[in-house]
């Protein structure tokens, strides 16, 4: 997927209250901030993955938060 | 209106002596105010039932006198009440009931909770894609807890979070009803009763502790429990009540009953007792069902009635009691129902500017002067 269709992508699923695909297509973002050597983007789009991993239960909750505990982004 | 101004000295005297409650406790917003102050913050209020939170991983807002609150059954089951706001912002977090799967969102900047009120993450705090903050200390920004206390499926809080320990404080009322140890059970949709009345909260309670209305406004249920039958509870400070020596309800042509619940003693084979809880519960223990009736208070002339019938066998919810179940739910609802011409009535007639408090029976009155004197004591506390 393209940045720019992960971001319509992103957009639809936020319009469709879609949690459990907000946490993926979120991730999938910081996958290629993370490919881009984009740290700051990186840990904002983790962030944007594990809050709404925490609100729908997904199974990528701790995942998502070791990683942003790697970055020392979180606690 | 402040509490110097108020003269209740007529109130407190004996029964005998005594003049009820002034108008203003009826008609007045100021009074209403200063009940939420003196009465209902520094005691254990009912708010609801333990069934309004279902399953494990629910949660369902309320504002109790107009404090937002989130009853919560953390996912171990665990019942906690919280103030529904978050500490960052005071947003509201939760609008409506539902599950919750893992944490609350706050839906302003996703502060993220635990349900058993720990603040999980604080998402960009310290800047976009960072988490954390050295002065952002997420052990001291946790839900705000209020005091809560789970009784006979009922929910009570402590708003103030200054009153005794339930136990301590509701020492005679546990002792009283403590053979009721069994389990709960809400069976079907119909055991669950909500009954809006044009009428202080006051008047729900005083209503329900007496039994010198019942010929009259009840001739049906004085066909079989008659007013002589009935005897008085007065516990000063703390519950007041009704109790009838008979209770065998005829709810199926076969006189089939409900199940027992095990362990009660000889009293309740043929009795039953309807103790006002102060302040704000009407409680029905029977043998093989018990209820709870929270009376909500909204406004100075405005209370939501909360009713929920448990039974004490879960087979109850089975089809098979389908029938005696509707018909015993149908049958406390006509009771309460004919209730409320009354009480809304009482209502109306607080705004006769003669009338002077009323002057109650020294023989029948006396579990409502009970209430009246708790009322009037609490608010000159």
């Amino acid at each position: 997927m393209t940045p720019e269709e992960l971001h319509s992508a992103i957009l639809a699923a936020h319009e469709a209250t879609d949690g459990a695909r907000l946490v993926e297509l979120y991730a999938a973002a910081a996958d290629l901030s993370e490919k881009q050597g984009d740290r700051d983007a990186t840990c904002f789009f983790l962030t944007q993955a594990y809050v709404f991993a925490l609100e729908t239960g997904h199974e990528r909750i701790e995942e998502l938060h070791l990683r942003l505990k790697d970055y020392g982004r979180d606690e | 209106m402040t509490v110097h101004q108020l003269d209740l000295s007529e109130v407190t005297k004996p029964v005998a002596e005594a003049r009820g409650l002034p108008n203003d406790f009826y008609t007045s917003p100021e009074i209403f105010e200063l009940e939420k102050q003196k009465v209902f913050f520094p005691n254990w209020a009912a708010i609801g039932f333990t069934s309004d939170v279902p399953t494990n991983g629910y949660a369902k807002p309320m504002t109790f006198l107009g404090q937002p609150l989130l009853l919560v059954r953390d996912h171990e089951g665990f019942v906690r009440v919280f103030q529904n706001v978050c500490r960052h912002r005071g947003m509201i977090l939760v609008a409506e009931a539902g599950p919750i799967r893992k944490a609350i969102r706050c839906p302003y900047h996703s502060w993220c909770y635990e349900l058993d009120g720990r603040l999980r993450t604080t998402p960009h705090v310290g800047g976009p894609g960072t988490n954390r903050h050295d002065l952002i200390k997420r052990e001291e920004l946790g839900l705000l807890e209020v005091r809560s206390h789970v009784w006979m499926g009922m929910v009570f809080v402590n708003l103030d979070g200054k009153a005794q320990q339930f136990e301590i404080h509701n020492a005679e009322l546990l002792a009283r009803y403590g053979e009721f140890t069994g389990d709960l059970h809400v069976c079907g949709p119909e055991s669950h009763m909500t009954i809006e009345v044009n009428a202080n909260w006051k008047l729900a309670i005083e209503n329900g502790a007496e039994a010198y209305h019942l010929p009259w406004v009840h001739p049906g249920l004085n066909s079989y429990s008659r007013l002589e039958d009935h005897y008085n509870i007065e516990v000063p400070g703390k519950f007041c009540g009704q109790g009838s020596t008979v209770y065998n309800p005829m709810l199926s042509e076969d006189g089939r009953q409900f199940p027992d619940f095990a362990g009660l003693g000889d009293k309740w084979s043929t009795g039953a007792e309807y103790p006002m809880y102060f302040p704000n519960v009407m409680i029905g223990f029977h043998r093989n069902q018990f209820w709870g009736f929270i009376v909500e208070p909204v406004a100075h002339d405005r209370s939501v009635e909360h009713v929920q019938i448990f039974y004490a066998d879960p087979e109850v919810s089975g089809e098979d009691w389908s029938e005696m179940r509707r018909v015993n739910a149908q049958n406390w609802r006509e009771i309460f129902d004919e209730d409320i011409f009354v009480v809304e009535g009482m209502q109306k007639g607080r705004s006769a500017s003669m009338f002077d408090g009323g002057k109650f029976s020294p023989a029948m009155d006396g579990p409502t002067h009970c209430f009246h004197d708790f009322v009037a004591t609490a608010v000159q506390a």
